[in-house]
């Protein structure tokens, strides 16, 4: 049993891949940016503008500053469909300052180079400047990044490096553990299921066993009505279909952070 | 050379009067001068006695003594590995009743070793030497094989449920019968000098057995029968009893009724009679001297079997963690992007798994160390004992000891199946259907809860443990825990800033490495025994 179980662990931490293909559509647009939390002056908007432009030849850059109250994940998806529809490429930053969480959402062409691992990475890389207040140098980096993904360059990742690297090790040792343990040593059986037999060098050769008046009596018998387990489940679970609610054919997904 | 006189007269050539040895291909004597074979049944007649004369070696260096009715001088220890000329001198030891001469040659026992190391890539190359392999040394091993008798009524309790319609039935019987119960053959190593878990490894049985003669020594070691018969007798017993409660329960009488509790509290165990046999095995043994430790290998010398725990090179394992490492860092940058909360999650679950694994290795190597489950061997287990389970603990008081020592064994490996459970709940709570994102707080909030547990329950039990003289060291379970539980409250808490993450999920790796590193090294310690000391034995204790 315990053999099972370990190996388990291990895909379990494999298992953990995401990636889900967008629709087509025509490039080129104008950034779209919405502060509705008011976050920006009007010169930091300008200069947002400026920043975003280099995204337009992939799809539509969007920002939008909100303090409504939800899933932050379903807001920037709702937000998405609004203005562009679901498939069509472009991407959406979205500063949720009721809920705290910084999120980037992509669909069409552009999520095929920012995948929902890069849109995490890219709020990683920036939630400290949101944390600090500086709204501005956090949404102009993360227009950045995703400019430089789609030019072809790498973001950035320090952490998640330095996390894997460490993981990677813990995890060959793990592996080479179990395989020099189980492989590599000697271990007698004990006697399973009864406790007082320890280490029986061989079979016996020889059982000879005679009964007679061999008598089982029936002492008791208890008689238990099966409680039906109120349906157990059978109902329920029938399917998660749209995620979330007027999604609309939004196939693309993101990343969020808080801050 | 007066002893090799005497050898040579007791087993003569019949053409030219040389030395006669034993001979494993053919199975009679042969004559190293002449070649000529005789047949076992040709030999003299030997009378019965209780007692065998025989030449006693004892190695200078560490003490160990077997024996041999040949003289001819032998160069290599057994026990500890040296290459030194053993002293014969004359001596009487108890004769063995039965023998089960050697079938497997030393070519055959040499292609067994060298086709049993070719599955061990991380092996130290000495190993596999030529050298090393020629030092393989046939020896008989005493076992004592045990007849149980018992007879008379036995009553017991008995129970048997199911379910038919909407209802459930719990059935209680009482049971009886008049028993006779006769087992033969259960064969427990009688030589404190060889180790009963190897002895039960090696999985022999007494079925080729045939009535001792001097003569199959003539070219073979034999070890001392110096455990006394009574030792294994509670472990007979019980043994005898597990066998007849099988038996019963196949019986159609029994209608599939389960039995409950021991059957020996009522049916005449303690006054079971035991017989007793002294029937000589044969192991080819190797002694493998690494530094200051042995590596042993033992053979079947009927079915071929080869028992060893085969230690590590250093430098292979090194090379095999570094490999696999980089591999799975490469995997890693390609396939996963964790965000910091279930890199922490995923961490504590890799944490309370490498602690578990230590503590498991710790034990065994303790158990190993002491030789905790023979009744031959040390009073070190003393501290195991528990509550009485059953009456044939009045046989042999030790043998309560070892099984509390099972049960404890079993308590834990529940204890951790359980907390394992919790944990790989909480790692697919936090995985949701499509990619890795830990969306609803409360939903993190409730895994960092349900890890934070896990880990509480580990923390309880590792402290239980650190008050152990088996424990290992100390420092890396504790670093462990206390990342742990800094990261899941944190994760609890939320909103924690990521570098408090990042660190926690740091120090939990960092401290998981160091106990899998500690235990990986203790590998050789496992694989191998201290050289041992037998003519110092008896100052020590
Ligand atoms: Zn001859
Ligand atoms: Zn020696």
């Amino acid at each position: 049993m315990r053999k099972a179980i370990l190996p388990a662990l291990l895909c379990l931490l494999l298992i953990c891949t995401a990636g889900i293909a967008g629709a087509e559509n025509p490039p080129g647009n104008l950034p779209i940016i919405q502060d509705d939390a008011d976050l920006l002056t009007a010169e930091e908007e300008a200069a947002l503008y400026e920043r975003m432009l280099p995204v337009c030849d992939y799809g539509t850059p969007m920002f939008w500053t909100t303090l409504e109250a939800g899933d932050y994940e379903t807001l920037a998806k709702n937000f998405y469909v609004r203005k562009l529809g679901g498939g069509v490429s472009g991407t959406v930053f979205v500063i949720n300052m009721r809920s705290r969480q910084l999120t980037v959402m992509s669909d069409g062409a552009i999520f095929r180079t920012v995948t929902r691992a890069d849109a995490e990475s890219i709020t990683d890389n920036v939630f400290r400047l949101a944390g600090r207040g500086e709204y501005y140098e956090c949404a102009a980096r993360v227009f950045d990044q995703i400019a430089g993904m789609l030019a072809g360059e790498k973001i950035a990742r320090p952490m998640k490096t330095a996390s894997n690297a460490l993981l990677a090790l813990v995890l060959a040792l793990l592996g080479v553990y179990l395989y020099i343990s189980r492989r590599y040593e000697t271990r007698a059986k004990n006697g399973a299921g009864s406790a007082a037999v320890p280490l029986t060098a061989a079979a016996a050769a020889a059982v000879t066993l005679v009964t007679a008046n061999n008598k089982t009596r029936l002492v008791q018998r208890k008689r238990t009505e099966i409680s039906s387990g109120s349906g157990s489940g059978g109902s329920h679970g029938g399917g998660f279909s749209g995620g979330g609610g007027g999604g609309g054919g939004f196939s693309g997904g993101g990343g969020s952070h808080g801050f | 050379m007066a002893e090799s006189g005497a050898a040579a007269r007791r087993f003569g050539c019949p053409a030219c009067g040389g030395g006669l040895r034993y001979d494993i291909a053919s199975g009679g004597m042969i004559c190293d001068r002449c070649g000529t074979r005789t047949g076992m049944d040709r030999l003299p007649a030997e009378p019965e006695e209780d007692t065998l004369e025989v030449t006693e070696y004892h190695c200078p260096q560490c003490g160990a003594a077997v024996y041999s009715t040949d003289t001819g001088a032998t160069s290599f220890c057994t026990f500890c590995g040296s290459d030194v000329v053993l002293t014969g001198k004359l001596a009487r030891t108890k004769r063995p009743a039965m023998i089960v001469p050697f079938s497997v040659t030393w070519e055959a026992c040499e292609a067994a070793y060298r086709t049993h190391l070719k599955k061990y890539l991380l092996a130290p190359a000495a190993l596999k030497k030529a050298e090393t392999v020629s030092h393989f040394r046939p020896v008989y091993v005493p076992f004592w094989s045990y007849t149980v008798e018992a007879r008379g009524p036995a009553r017991l309790k008995g129970k048997k449920s199911y379910t038919k319609g909407n209802y459930r039935y719990d059935e209680t019987y009482d049971l009886s019968m008049d028993a006779v119960l006769s087992q033969k053959g259960i064969l427990y190593d009688a030589s404190t000098a060889f180790e009963d878990e190897t002895a039960a490894l090696l999985r022999h049985t007494s079925e080729q057995a045939v009535p001792f003669h001097p003569a199959y020594l003539s070219g073979f070691y034999a070890q001392a029968a110096d455990v006394p018969a009574e030792t294994y007798h509670a472990e007979a017993g019980a043994s005898a009893v597990r066998h007849f409660m099988e038996r019963v329960k196949e019986k159609k009488e029994m209608d599939s009724v389960e039995m409950e509790g021991d059957i020996s509290e009522n049916f005449g165990l303690p006054n079971a009679r035991f017989g007793e046999q002294l029937v000589m095995l044969p192991v080819w043994l190797l002694a493998h001297r690494q530094g200051d430790r042995v590596v042993y290998t033992a053979v079947n010398g009927c079915s071929g079997e080869v028992v060893c725990d085969v230690p590590v090179s250093g430098s292979r394992i090194a090379g095999a963690e570094l490999l696999l490492a980089a591999a799975l860092f490469f995997l890693l940058q390609m396939t996963m992007t964790l965000k910091p909360e279930l890199l922490l999650a995923l961490c504590a679950v890799l944490a309370v798994a490498a602690q578990y694994l230590f503590s498991g290795a710790q034990k065994r190597l303790f158990n190993r160390r002491t030789r905790a489950f023979e009744p031959s061997f040390g009073e070190e287990k003393a501290e195991f004992a528990g509550p009485a389970q059953s009456r044939l603990e009045q046989h042999d008081g030790r043998l309560a000891v070892r099984t509390s020592a099972l049960e404890n064994l079993k308590g834990t490996a529940g204890t951790m199946m359980g907390i394992l459970g919790a944990i790989l709940c909480a790692a697919i709570l936090i995985l949701p259907d499509s990619g890795i994102s830990l969306t609803s707080a409360s939903l993190r909030t409730v895994a960092a809860l349900i890890l934070l547990a896990a880990v509480a329950v580990m923390a309880v039990h590792t402290f239980r443990r650190l008050r152990k003289r088996d424990s290992g060291p100390s420092w890396p379970r504790i670093l462990s825990l206390l990342a742990c539980a800094a990261g899941l409250f944190s994760l609890a808490a939320g909103q924690a800033e990521d570098l408090i993450y990042y660190a926690c999920a740091a120090a939990m790796l960092a401290a998981s490495a160091a106990e899998l590193v500690i235990i990986n090294r203790a590998h050789n310690e496992y694989a191998s025994r201290p050289v041992p000391f037998f003519g110092e034995k008896e100052a020590e204790t």
